[in-house]
């Protein structure tokens, strides 16, 4: 490939605009996986505390 | 028996919680090197200019979305001789992270191909179509997975269709050689046509994708290791109750 240093040109939008959709791609997924742990958090909690009763009663 | 194998899910979980941590400070350094590679290492191709800096990350996440599916398909082929359901988790995590980098990849190429195509999509090209597939047969993963509660047939069916679902990546990978195509080969049997700055960068961003498809899928495991967990608990629960 030909190379040609500090050379600023119009497609730039371009390049931005695929920075831009690699990091929203990834910090969707993040909070995607952030929202699910804190639902799994949540159904463990409630799910121990179900059998540490169970376990108390009998 | 069911608070055994859930105790057991979440010690597995711990661990996978704890190797992720440790490549936190891994991936944050490769994170601040692949970017400095990209935009300040790498000299401005001289015929595309500026926007074939998208190159480095677009080829590291379809380097990392093929590790993703070898990995499925190794974590298929361990599920099937031992019947353990970690692999069958670890398979699932990597798919998903998989699904995520294809993504990527069938997002960046578009937008590189614009400027340099003048097409958003050439439908005629084999290697995007195949990507295409690819991206559309671990999405049907995910699906097959989600549409079967039994742990066990979930498992195996879906062991299957990742050990077979692979078949894809070699044919994506070779595609460019096989048909023809408008697809730059970058990487050929005599090396790769780049300037060495350039090598530099797409081996750092390469890294560092590797980096950040292992802690994604040591916490996606971990997840998925937990549900599994909680699902153990649900039926020690049950079988109190009755």
């Amino acid at each position: 490939m030909q190379c040609e240093r500090g050379a600023f040109n119009r497609m730039n939008g371009y390049l931005f605009a695929g920075y831009t959709v690699i990091w929203t791609i990834l910090v969707l997924y993040l909070l995607y996986l952030n929202k699910k742990q804190r639902q799994m958090s949540e159904k463990l909690k409630t799910l121990s505390q179900a059998l540490r009763h169970e376990h108390l009663e009998e | 028996m069911w608070l055994e194998s859930s105790s057991r899910f979440l010690k597995s979980s711990e661990r996978c919680l704890k190797w992720a941590f440790w490549l936190l400070i891994p991936l944050y350094i490769c994170g601040v090197a692949a970017l400095w590679g990209a935009f300040l290492h790498a000299p401005t191709e001289r015929e595309m200019g500026e926007v074939q800096r998208i190159f480095y990350f677009h080829v590291g996440s379809a380097w990392t979305a093929f590790f993703a599916f070898f990995i499925v398909f190794l974590g298929g082929v361990f599920y099937l001789v031992r019947r353990n359901l970690f692999w069958d988790e670890l398979a699932a995590a990597s798919a998903e992270v998989g699904v995520i980098f294809t993504t990527i990849v069938l997002t960046t190429g578009p937008i590189w191909a614009r400027p340099i195509w003048n097409t958003w999509w050439p439908w005629g090209d084999p290697r995007v179509t195949t990507t295409l597939v690819l991206w559309l047969i671990y999405v049907a993963y995910l699906i097959l997975r989600s549409t079967l509660p039994e742990a066990e047939k979930r498992a195996r069916f879906a062991a299957v269709f990742g050990i077979i679902g692979f078949i894809d990546v070699p044919i994506v990978w070779l595609s460019i050689r096989w048909w023809r195509t408008i697809h730059p080969v970058v990487i050929t049997s005599s090396g790769a046509g780049l300037e060495p700055e350039m090598v530099q960068a797409l081996m750092i961003a390469v890294l560092m994708f590797t980096v950040l498809y292992l802690t994604l899928l040591f916490v996606r495991t971990a997840m998925r290791l937990q549900d599994s967990a909680a699902d153990e608990m649900v039926h020690a629960v049950r079988e109190r109750s009755v």
